[in-house]
C-alpha cells in the first residue's frame, strides 16, 4: 500500500485568482468547460440591526481551491463499473485509466466534490491525478507551483496534517466523514463549517460538473 | 439539472419489460394447459426481451465510449452498475428463450419462474445503483427502490393488460399489480421530491414534472381499473401510464445533486 499523498489548501491566503485552475488546464490540455481544479466561491451575510437602530453588514466571502481529494474511501472507485477509477501504486492518488473508462459518468454522479469531469469529445472521464508525472520527478503539481499566494501544497498527507492540522470541514465542501478526503486546510477567519446554510456557492455554473 | 434521457429511457423500458415478464411468468405458472395455449405468453416474453434490449441500446447511447460497453461488467464484486449490467443481460436472454419456447405451446414452468425471479433481481440491481450512492442523498433513500419496483409493477401490469387478448386468469393479478405499483409511484414521487427540493436548483421544474406525472399516472390507473369491463381502454391506459413513468423518471434524475453544489 502506497503512502497516501494529498493537498493542503490555505483558505486564509487564497484570493481567488484562479491561477491554479488555469495552470492545471494548461498542463493537462483541457477542453473549454473542463476543470480538474476548481475555485469555489462561498459567501453570505446580510444587514443586521444595532441596538441603537442603526444597521451594519456582516457580509463575508472566501475561496476554496479544490482538485481531486484522493479520498481514502473514494466514492468514484466504489461505483466505477469498469475498474478505470483506481489508486496509484506510488502515491495513493486516484486516477482514471482513459483506455478502460467507458464514459458512464457514474463517478461524476457519485463524487461529492464534483472532481471527475466527463469529456464528451474524448468519450471518457478524467480527474486531477495530483500531477504524479511531475511528483515522480521531485516537482510540484502544476497548480501548487503556479499559486502566487503559496496557498497550495502537495505531499504525504500525514506530513501535511502534522504541519497544518487535519481540518477539512469547510463550506461548501461536504463533511469529510463521507469519503475521508486526503485534504487538510487552514481556515480563513470567515470560514463556515461543512453543511452551513448561512451562505451559498457564488459561482455554481463555473464549477458544476454536469 | 442532470438531463440523462438515455438513462430515463433505459430504466423505464427495462422496468416495463421486467414487469411484463413478471406477470407473464406468473400467468404461465398458474394457468391450466388450455388457458396457457389460449393466451400465448411467449409473445409477451418476447416483447419483454425486446423492451429490455431496446433499453440497453439507449444505455449504450449514454456511454461516452459505447464500444467499450462490456467493460461495464468488470467489477461484479464491487460495482452495482456491473451487477445491473450482468443481471439485465441474463434476464433479457432468459425472457427471449422463454418467449421463443412459448411460441408453439406453453412456456416451460421452470423457465417462466426463473425469468420472473430474474426480472425482480434486475429491477433490484437497477435500484441499488442509486440507492447505494450514499454521496447523493436525494437518491440514497428507500424511496428509490419503492419507485423503481412501483414502475415495474405499474407499467408491466398495464402492458400485460394491453397485450392480453382475452379475459385470462392472469389479468386480475396484473391489474392488482398495476394498482399497487401506481400507488407506490404516487407516494414515492412527491415524498422524494419534497425531501430534495431544498437541495436542487430548479424546484419549480421538478414540481411541474411531478404534478404532470401524477395526473398521467392517475388517468392510467383509472383506465387500468376500467380495463376489465372495457378492454379497449387498456392500450391508452398503458400509453398514459408509460408517459407518467417517463416524467417521474425525468424528475428522479433531476433530483441528482452533488453535495458541494448546495
Amino acid at each position: 500500500m502506497a503512502e497516501q499523498y494529498g493537498f493542503y489548501v490555505n483558505t486564509a491566503r487564497c484570493v481567488g485568482c484562479k491561477t491554479c485552475q488555469i495552470a492545471c488546464k494548461d498542463k493537462n490540455n483541457l477542453e473549454p468547460g473542463i476543470l480538474f481544479r476548481r475555485v469555489y466561491e462561498y459567501g453570505g451575510g446580510s444587514w443586521k440591526e444595532n441596538p441603537d437602530g442603526t444597521y451594519y453588514q456582516d457580509v463575508y466571502s472566501y475561496y476554496v481551491s479544490l482538485g481531486c481529494n484522493h479520498c481514502t474511501d473514494a466514492a468514484c472507485i466504489k461505483v466505477c463499473p469498469s475498474g478505470a477509477a483506481q489508486k496509484d501504486d506510488r502515491f495513493g492518488t486516484t486516477w482514471i485509466d482513459p483506455k478502460v473508462c467507458i464514459g458512464c459518468r457514474s463517478c461524476v454522479m457519485a463524487c461529492p466534490y464534483g472532481a471527475p469531469r466527463f469529456d464528451a469529445s474524448k468519450g471518457f472521464t478524467q480527474l486531477c491525478n495530483g500531477c504524479t508525472d511531475l511528483v515522480a520527478k521531485g516537482k510540484s503539481p502544476a497548480c501548487v507551483a503556479a499559486c502566487p499566494q503559496r496557498a497550495l501544497e502537495f505531499g504525504k498527507i500525514e506530513d501535511l496534517r502534522a504541519k497544518y492540522g487535519d481540518a477539512a470541514d469547510i463550506a461548501p465542501l461536504p463533511s469529510p466523514k463521507l469519503t475521508r478526503p486526503s485534504l487538510c486546510l487552514t481556515k480563513t477567519p470567515n470560514a463556515r463549517p461543512s453543511g452551513d446554510k448561512s451562505g451559498s456557492l457564488q459561482n455554481p455554473k463555473e464549477v458544476s460538473p454536469c | 439539472m442532470l438531463n440523462e434521457w438515455p438513462l430515463i429511457l433505459f430504466t423505464t423500458l427495462g422496468q416495463t419489460g421486467a414487469g411484463l415478464a413478471l406477470f407473464a411468468g406468473l400467468q404461465s405458472l398458474t394457468a391450466t394447459d388450455d388457458e396457457a395455449l389460449a393466451v400465448k405468453p411467449g409473445l409477451q416474453f418476447l416483447l419483454a426481451a425486446l423492451l429490455m434490449g431496446a433499453g440497453f441500446g439507449f444505455a449504450a447511447m449514454h456511454l461516452g465510449s459505447p464500444g467499450r460497453m462490456f467493460n461495464s461488467m468488470a467489477q461484479l464484486g464491487s460495482s452495482a452498475l456491473s451487477q445491473e449490467g450482468l443481471a439485465g443481460m441474463l434476464t433479457a436472454i432468459l425472457c427471449g428463450v422463454a418467449g421463443v419456447s412459448g411460441l408453439k405451446g406453453r412456456v416451460n414452468k421452470a423457465l417462466a419462474g426463473t425469468s420472473a425471479v430474474a426480472c425482480l433481481v434486475f429491477v433490484y440491481t437497477m435500484a441499488r445503483i442509486y440507492a447505494s450512492m450514499t454521496t447523493v442523498p436525494t437518491w440514497s433513500t428507500p424511496l428509490t427502490p419503492v419507485s423503481f419496483f412501483g414502475a415495474a409493477l405499474f407499467a408491466g401490469g398495464a402492458l400485460f393488460g394491453a397485450t392480453a387478448k382475452a379475459d385470462i386468469p392472469g389479468l386480475p393479478m396484473a391489474t392488482l399489480g398495476m394498482i399497487l405499483g401506481g400507488l407506490m409511484l404516487l407516494v414515492s414521487i412527491p415524498l422524494q421530491a419534497q425531501s430534495a427540493l431544498e437541495l436542487v436548483n430548479e424546484p419549480a421544474v421538478l414540481n411541474c414534472l411531478g404534478a404532470c406525472s401524477a395526473v398521467l399516472l392517475g388517468l392510467a390507473l383509472a383506465g387500468g381499473m376500467l380495463g376489465n369491463a372495457r378492454p379497449r381502454v387498456r392500450i391508452p391506459a398503458f400509453l398514459l401510464g408509460l408517459g407518467g413513468v417517463l416524467l417521474a423518471r425525468t424528475l428522479f434524475y433531476g433530483l441528482h445533486t452533488t453535495l458541494i453544489m448546495h
